[in-house]
């Protein structure tokens, strides 16, 4: 993990992450399938999230979920699961460990500081800890998983970059 | 000139100083001041002289009404059009006055006012046509945009802007009286909320005027002070000041502004303004009232001011414009002023009212025959006289008797306005109140409420029933709020919108819009030349144009109209109120989104070594990719592209191919799916093997390209164009979901997870055999065409055997986070066989020799793939696929449609250039028929001169045929229409 | 800057949407034999109503799915939004909002200011 920047109340780390996204029905034997090969049974609601020590399990959309793994070294395994997850006809297991970077965002101002750059709303009321989302930040792409301590941003590693100067620049400006 | 300060006015703060100039001239004024009090301080009565007449102007209003004190504040970025009743001095600010030359005082400009006459309504729409066209651009057109606009741009602009995003329940616009009540009743309730108030105090009419006398028992400003103290304390109520909403869009979307730096130099580093937008659930505009004027002869002349602002100048900015003011009446809303004035020990020099004594209000009447001060009632001023500053008035009193009194100020008022247009433009509907006679808020589009004046409620006594009324379904505690004013308990108001003229001349002017300088005569001629309609009107006579929007006079315009047309004032309507509500600067729309932030930048994985080797980048819709390597800082363009060229036909280069998209396809449906999507037909296609494909839209013509590698009958990986890859996959998920959501298929980007590499050339085997010694290139081994996935130093590879250069290659696909090392690899492998990296110029040179077309360049949207000479890439036997049944529109295979070609030149020297058009005739007189032009055009090493693919009608068929081409300077030169292909026609070189 | 509910994600900025014109326009099979006019109608002409229109939106910087919504385009009031599969909301559900061929919406369509 790096630090990007801890100042006015913000501080921003940056790291890399084994990531899936796996599409499939979110059927009973889609369920199945990935709680016996995670050990965590993928949340039903649209949006929520799952976790454990391992692992960040989010539903997207009704057909969509995106797999982190927490720990490094799991290169093998996530190839491993990948090609287990796609001998299924009816899924998808896409690989996009090498495709985003992610952002842990925490502090008292980190939503007036998101808010710089996105019209997302942050309010506990319309988005609850442990819901994932898809939006527009700083005009990029981007996942939001908001955890109990902080927030997790990820975005596409092209635009990696000027999204992390756009970070840099909401917290001073 | 302390003897005009008002020392009881707890805004001002006297003691510290703060000094300034007003062109070129020291002054002084105090922390608190705007530009307007300070001035004011000192007797300034001028202040810029107008748009159109340069007639001198002084500081009619205090506030962001204003349309004569505009000023220029000069910094290192020169701001314009700033108004002086709003901006706050900071020590060492330089202000300048606008629209006059050379000076304030002595302005060539106005001459204008003597050819006046000539500038009758509709003057831009009328004049300045002939003698000749060219006038228009040569002579018109020049001085005309030099006398434009009132201030003057800055040349560098750099302030820094940041944008705030807001999502709330309740935004209440306007910390007034109304707003702060409104507010107050909300404290700690379930509502997120936000205050928001133009001016840095909040309190609106409890500043601006002694209106007030007591609220709930207590003192105005001791109320205020603990009203807003106890909002500052709530957990669920933030107050914006300083900050100004502009907008009010659907759906319940406002637009704000907040300036930054009131009454301080903005620091370079730091932000100058903050651009809020805010979603919300509720909007309360409790945004108050705005009084208007009165149209007479010479009304704007500097010396004559609005009298409520008159008023706000003494409460809210401590300073007494005049001691010796007259005031000039319609309405009840002038009684506190003459309170204000009494309490200064300051005698208004004559009361002069229209209405007659039994409209006027008892206790008034008592204030002035005891303070004896002379009353006219049932009286006008017919005109005001001055030498650039007022010094006297004609009065025409009840018996018809024309009075003179000098003067150095006169208060005017027409009457008051609810600020309707934060509610207009919120699409909600006015309606004419014939007894206050003004607009009033009637119908509401979105979830608006408006409280007090802002909503035509102009009655203390009222303010606690509508409260409770209106916010009842915010389900508040019932407010209690018992309110002692001092003014009329009934606004009360007598129609008046324009004294007839005291003496008729040619110069007589009586303004209906002080900053355009439309007069009463310019709204009788437009009627008359038939412009009744209100919107029609507007423009012909450019009334409440300005950035002011007619704030003042908009309504007296109406009235007029109304009553020339003899109709009501509903049928007339008002023209739309259009956001934003006062002048918005692009910076604080652009925010952060300029300079190097102006677009996201996107990078591939290999970005720094590009730049770490000289690469000069191109922009590639948002990549950033390498265009060509010079070897040095002096090998020009030309030159690098055409050894990067020559040297990968001769030996090997290698291209960053990342930014083209890939698309993962899988499902049971997949073969099928992928059939629909693109024209060839994938069914028999062996698994491990690569096809190039072309998808095209359902009017049949060409949309993208790419190659389709197939893994099994249920797994693909597609890619596409860089440009196009976005659009390939939501076009694939727009089809998958609304059309065909029957078949089992999903499709996730890679784009992102893989970086591209592109080598090609004769020593590519070499190479590749170096770098990855494992694995067998041979032809048997690797077919053209086909892909093998590789583990290699533990990252998974896929290489797949195909070129866009037509040498032999491959294209690596690498996991991004090992793109740098495996590419440095092959770097270093390749440096003894010659291999070069090259960019994009290069590659599309080496292309275009084997006829290759690029998407977007060779093909515009118009041409299918039978015009491309492409008829092998479409499935004979498939049944359906995108843009299939448009192949056989009568449009589709007329034929004389354009088929792509290559041209020659037939002199090596002459030079072929993109755009050139293709003409069977050397002759140029018009009209020229054209054929169809140069899409791709390059020098080609490998043939010693240029070379072009063209689109030409009827093409194939004039494959051998002379023509020309036309260049940009007006020549043609001969070329030869030739077949599509200029290197290994037989590709040979690309199977080896 | 409209708000839209996307039935997946709530209720997003419009920005996050991109829109897909008409909705409920069937494509011809292209196995089918179909004149040039029919065909050419599916590409190229779609209705344009003033008032209430059946359109489709994408949730492009979001969820990227489809969905159908009915919006009176007079005044730019989204009335109901519904999956691709749920069944299309008769005419008659919203009675008081037909305006076309002609006519001016009450209030909403920002052309007019004054109550009629």
């Amino acid at each position: 993990m790096r630090e990007v920047i801890r100042s006015n109340e913000v501080e921003i780390k940056t790291f890399t992450a084994l990531q899936v996204i796996i599409r499939g029905s979110g059927d009973s034997k889609f369920n199945n399938l990935l709680n016996k090969k995670l050990n965590l049974l993928p949340p039903s609601d649209n949006l929520r999230i799952v976790s454990d020590d391992n692992h960040i399990l989010a539903k997207l959309s009704y057909d969509q979920w995106n797999l982190i793994f927490l720990n490094k070294d799991e290169n093998l395994k996530v190839q491993n699961f990948c090609h287990e997850i796609n001998k299924n006809s009816e899924m998808l297991a896409t690989n996009i460990s090498d495709a985003q970077v992610f952002f842990q965002i925490s502090g008292e101002n980190t939503y007036s500081m998101m808010n710089k750059l996105t019209h997302f709303d942050f309010r506990e009321k319309n988005f609850k800890t442990m819901t994932a989302a898809q939006t527009l930040m700083a005009r990029i792409d981007c996942n939001l998983y908001k955890l109990n301590t902080h927030i997790l941003v990820s975005c596409n590693r092209s635009f990696s970059d000027y999204f992390e100067d756009r970070l840099i620049d909401a917290v001073n400006f | 000139m302390t003897h005009l300060n008002n020392q009881n006015s707890p805004f001002i703060h006297f003691h510290q100083r703060i000094n300034f100039q007003f062109d070129g001239k020291k002054y002084h004024g105090y922390k608190g001041d705007t530009i307007a009090s300070a001035l004011l301080r000192h007797g300034i009565k001028l202040i810029g002289r107008s748009f159109k007449y340069h007639r001198p102007r002084g500081i009619y209003t205090c506030g962001i009404e204003e349309p004569n004190a505009l000023v220029q504040i000069i910094s290192e970025h020169s701001e314009p059009n700033v108004r002086a009743t709003i901006k706050k001095i900071y020590e060492g600010m330089e202000v300048e006055s606008q629209n006059r030359w050379p000076s304030i005082e002595f302005d060539i400009g106005s001459v204008n006012s003597i050819l006046s006459p000539l500038f009758s309504a509709g003057f831009y729409y009328k004049t300045f046509m002939g003698p000749h066209k060219s006038f228009w651009k040569k002579i018109y057109e020049p001085v005309i945009r030099k006398a434009a606009g009132l201030g003057k741009p800055p040349k560098e602009f750099k302030a820094i802007s940041s944008h705030l995003h807001h999502n709330v329940d309740i935004v209440i616009v306007g910390g007034g009286l109304n707003g702060l009540l409104a507010a107050s009743s909300l404290i700690d309730t379930q509502y997120d909320i936000l205050l928001i108030e133009g001016d840095n105090q909040l309190g609106g009419i409890l500043n601006n005027s002694s209106k007030i006398n007591e609220i709930n028992g207590q003192r105005p400003q001791e109320w205020a002070k603990e009203t807003i103290e106890s909002i500052k304390k709530s957990k669920n109520i933030k107050i914006l000041n300083n900050t100004l909403v502009t907008t009010y869009n659907y759906i319940n979307h406002l637009i704000a502004v907040e300036d930054k730096y009131v009454g301080a130099k903005p620091a370079e580093d730091k932000v100058n303004s903050t651009l809020h937008k805010i979603r919300t659930e509720h909007v309360i505009l409790s945004n108050g009232h705005i009084e208007r004027f009165l149209s007479f002869q010479n009304n704007d002349l500097p010396g004559i001011m609005l009298g409520a602002s008159f008023e706000k100048f003494i409460c809210r900015y401590g300073v007494i414009p005049s001691k010796e003011p007259v005031i000039f009446s319609n309405n009840s809303n002038s009684n506190s002023l003459i309170q204000t004035l009494l309490e200064l020990h300051i005698k208004p020099k004559a009361y002069i009212d229209s209405r007659s004594g039994e409209q006027i209000e008892g206790e008034l009447f008592e204030l002035i025959r005891k303070n004896d001060i002379p009353l006219y009632t049932n009286s006008q001023v017919k005109a005001a006289y001055g030498n650039k500053k007022l010094e006297k008035i004609v009065v025409q009193d009840s018996s018809g008797g024309i009075n003179e009194i000098t003067t150095d100020f006169l208060c005017v008022s027409g009457g008051i306005n609810p600020d309707v247009h934060l509610f207009t433009q919120s699409k909600g509907l006015l309606e004419w109140d014939d007894k206050d006679l003004t607009y009033k808020p009637s119908k509401s589009f979105q979830n608006t409420i408006t409280l007090g004046s802002a909503s035509g409620q102009f009655n203390f006594e009222e303010i606690e029933n509508e409260l409770n009324q209106k916010l009842k379904i915010f389900n508040v505690n019932k407010i209690i709020i018992k309110i002692k004013s001092n003014t009329a308990s009934r606004y009360q108001i007598q129609k008046l919108w324009e004294v007839p003229a005291h003496k008729t001349s040619m110069w007589s002017k009586s303004f209906i819009d002080l900053q355009n300088d439309v007069t009463t005569k310019d709204i009788r001629q437009a009627i008359s030349e038939g412009f009744d309609r209100i919107e029609h009107l507007k423009r012909f006579t450019t009334n409440s144009m300005g950035t002011d929007q007619g704030k003042i006079s908009s309504i007296n315009a109406l009235g007029i109209v109304s009553d020339l047309l003899d109709k009501k004032v509903n049928e007339v309507g008002t023209t739309i109120y259009r956001p934003p509500y006062a002048p918005l600067s692009f910076a604080a729309i652009a925010g952060r989104n300029s300079y190097e932030f102006y677009d996201p930048e996107r990078k591939s994985p290999i970005h720094q070594w590009h730049i770490k080797n000289g690469a000069v980048f191109e922009d590639v819709g948002q990549w950033k990719r390498p265009w060509y390597f010079p070897l040095s800082k002096s090998e020009t363009m030309y030159d690098a592209v055409q050894r990067e060229s020559k040297t990968v036909r001769e030996s090997a280069g290698i291209l960053d191919g990342s930014t083209l998209g890939k698309i993962e396809i899988k499902g049971k449906d997949a073969l099928q799916f992928m059939n629909l999507i693109y024209t060839n037909s994938f069914t028999k296609m062996n698994a491990g093997s690569a096809r190039y494909a072309l998808m095209l839209g359902e009017d049949g013509m060409v949309k993208d390209d790419g190659i389709i590698c197939k893994i099994s009958d249920e797994h693909f990986i597609a890619t596409t164009t860089t440009g196009g890859a976005a659009n390939v996959l939501a076009c694939m998920e727009e089809y998958a979901q609304t059309e065909w959501p029957n078949l089992n298929v999903y499709m996730n980007s890679i784009t992102e997870q893989f970086a591209t590499f592109n080598i090609s050339g004769p020593k590519t085997r070499d190479i590749m055999s170096k770098v990855f010694p494992e694995i067998d290139f041979s032809n048997q081994a690797f077919p053209f065409m086909t892909f093998q996935f590789h583990e290699f130093q533990n990252t998974q590879l896929r290489i797949m055997r195909a070129s866009f250069t037509g040498e032999m290659g491959y294209e690596i696909y690498v996991p991004s986070n090992s793109a740098l090392k495996i590419w440095e690899q092959i770097q270093e492998a390749g440096k003894e066989f010659g291999l070069t990296p090259y960019g994009t110029e290069t590659m599309h040179l080496l292309r275009a020799e084997k006829g290759y077309i690029i998407i977007g360049q060779d093909t515009d949207g118009s041409i299918t793939p039978i015009d491309l000479g492409l008829n092998w890439m479409i499935g004979k036997t498939k049944t359906d696929f995108l843009g299939k049944r448009s192949l056989t529109r009568s449009d589709t295979v007329r034929p004389d449609r354009k088929q792509l070609v290559g041209i020659l030149p037939l002199n090596k020297e002459d030079s072929l250039e993109e755009g050139q058009h293709i003409l069977l005739n050397e002759s140029l007189q018009t009209p020229v028929p054209m054929l169809g032009h140069i899409t791709s055009s390059y020098h080609s090493p490998i043939m010693g001169h240029t070379f072009g693919l063209a689109v030409i009608k009827d093409g194939r068929s004039l494959i051998g045929t002379k023509a020309f081409a036309s260049t940009s300077n007006q020549k043609t030169i001969p070329v030869e229409i030739v077949k599509p292909i200029f290197y290994d026609e037989k590709n040979e070189r690309l199977v080896s | 800057m409209l708000l839209i509910e996307c039935p997946y994600c709530g209720p997003r900025d419009q920005s996050e949407f991109s829109n897909g014109g008409e909705a409920h326009v069937k494509r011809p099979d292209g196995s089918q034999e179909i004149s040039d006019r029919e065909w050419g109608e599916y590409v190229f002409i779609r209705s344009n109503p003033k008032g209430l229109f059946y359109e489709r939106w994408v949730h492009s910087h979001g969820c990227r799915k489809w969905f159908n919504c009915v919006r009176d385009t007079s005044t730019d009031e989204i009335l109901k939004i519904y999956k691709l599969d749920d069944p299309k909301p008769p005419l008659k559900d919203f009675e008081n909002k037909i305006q076309t061929p002609s006519g001016e919406p009450d209030v909403g369509s920002g052309n007019f200011t004054v109550k009629k």
